[in-house]
């Protein structure tokens, strides 16, 4: 069961991770590199030893370079995002299956995507707010651990309204709190610190936009990948 | 007749046990795959995967 579990996802992946790079490369991406435009070199590091010797301790790492080599690992890294959260997708409708006779179908996969894409995207983003580069951020750490709180609470406060019997769903409460109780952390200067004032009010328009671009398309994502999955997991997971 | 209830009983426990192993792998490969995409935090790794992390609005730079 594994096996064709993974194969599935692999399948549902490759296509819902086309259709968000195909709105991504349309609506999205365009803004990412507007914004890029403005980002300011960060000083290089030089360090002088005692032999005299200089060198360079920042070289730049790796990158794809832009055009065709930068979508294209885009596109992979979209299709092995959309892999991850179909597999995660097909252990709920399963054990739901299993365990509270949940059945699987391709509108009941369009809640899954639905439940998805408030846990995975607009309850995180509501805290931390989808950025563009060059915009003013706390500890990147800190925002990680915020980011995995505010998803695995708002997972089991769906999870906990669906599936807990009748009162016990006020259990939904404490899980929708409990991110905003901890509280997302938040940049000591918030926006953008570009010197020109011009440049900022270009970079707080792109912000926005991009706030209404990633929202319409992490959502047509998550219900295409969805209801997909679930109608795959019909169709080609015998258990 | 009664052993082969057992029989059934036990089969049927050890495969229900087999599947919410197989359903915990299943999440824990989705959820390793995706920290890989979404926090890794080599340079590499952050610039092959910067324009999804950035749409789907994983915590980046």
């Amino acid at each position: 069961m594994f096996r064709s579990m993974v194969l599935t996802a692999l399948g549902v992946a490759l296509v819902a991770g086309l259709v968000l790079s195909a709105v991504q490369a349309l609506h999205v991406s365009p803004i990412i590199y507007a914004a890029e435009v403005f980002e300011i070199a960060e000083p290089e590091v030089v360090a002088a030893q005692s032999d005299g010797h200089t060198h360079s301790h920042n070289e730049e790492a790796w990158g794809p370079a832009d055009g065709m080599e930068r979508i294209g690992y885009t596109v992979l890294s979209n299709v092995l995002s959309a892999f991850g959260f179909a597999m995660i997708l097909l252990a709920g409708m399963f054990v739901a299956r299993d365990k509270a006779q949940l059945n699987i179908t391709w509108l009941g996969g369009l809640g899954w995507g639905l439940a998805g894409y408030l846990t995975f995207f607009v309850v995180p983003a509501l805290g931390l707010s989808p950025e563009i580069p060059s915009m003013e951020a706390a500890a990147l750490e800190g925002r990680q651990a915020w980011w995995v709180l505010a998803v695995v609470a708002t997972g089991l406060a769906i999870a906990s309204l669906v599936f807990l019997p009748g009162m016990v769903k006020v259990a939904a409460v404490i899980f929708v709190a409990a991110p905003w109780v901890v509280g997302a952390p938040q940049p000591e200067v918030h926006g953008f610190l570009h010197p020109d004032a011009q440049a900022v009010a270009t970079l707080e328009d792109l912000q926005s936009q991009f706030i209404y671009a990633t929202a319409v398309a992490n959502g047509l994502f998550w219900l295409t990948l969805g209801g997909l999955t679930a109608y795959a997991a019909k169709r080609f997971i015998k258990a | 007749m009664t052993t082969s209830t057992v029989t059934n009983t036990q089969a049927s426990s050890q495969a229900l046990a087999s599947t919410s192993v197989q359903m915990v792998a299943a999440a824990i490969l989705g959820m390793v795959v995706l920290m890989g995409v979404g926090f890794a935090p080599m340079d590499v790794a952050h610039n092959a995967a910067h324009d999804t992390r950035h749409s789907f609005a994983f915590p980046c730079h």
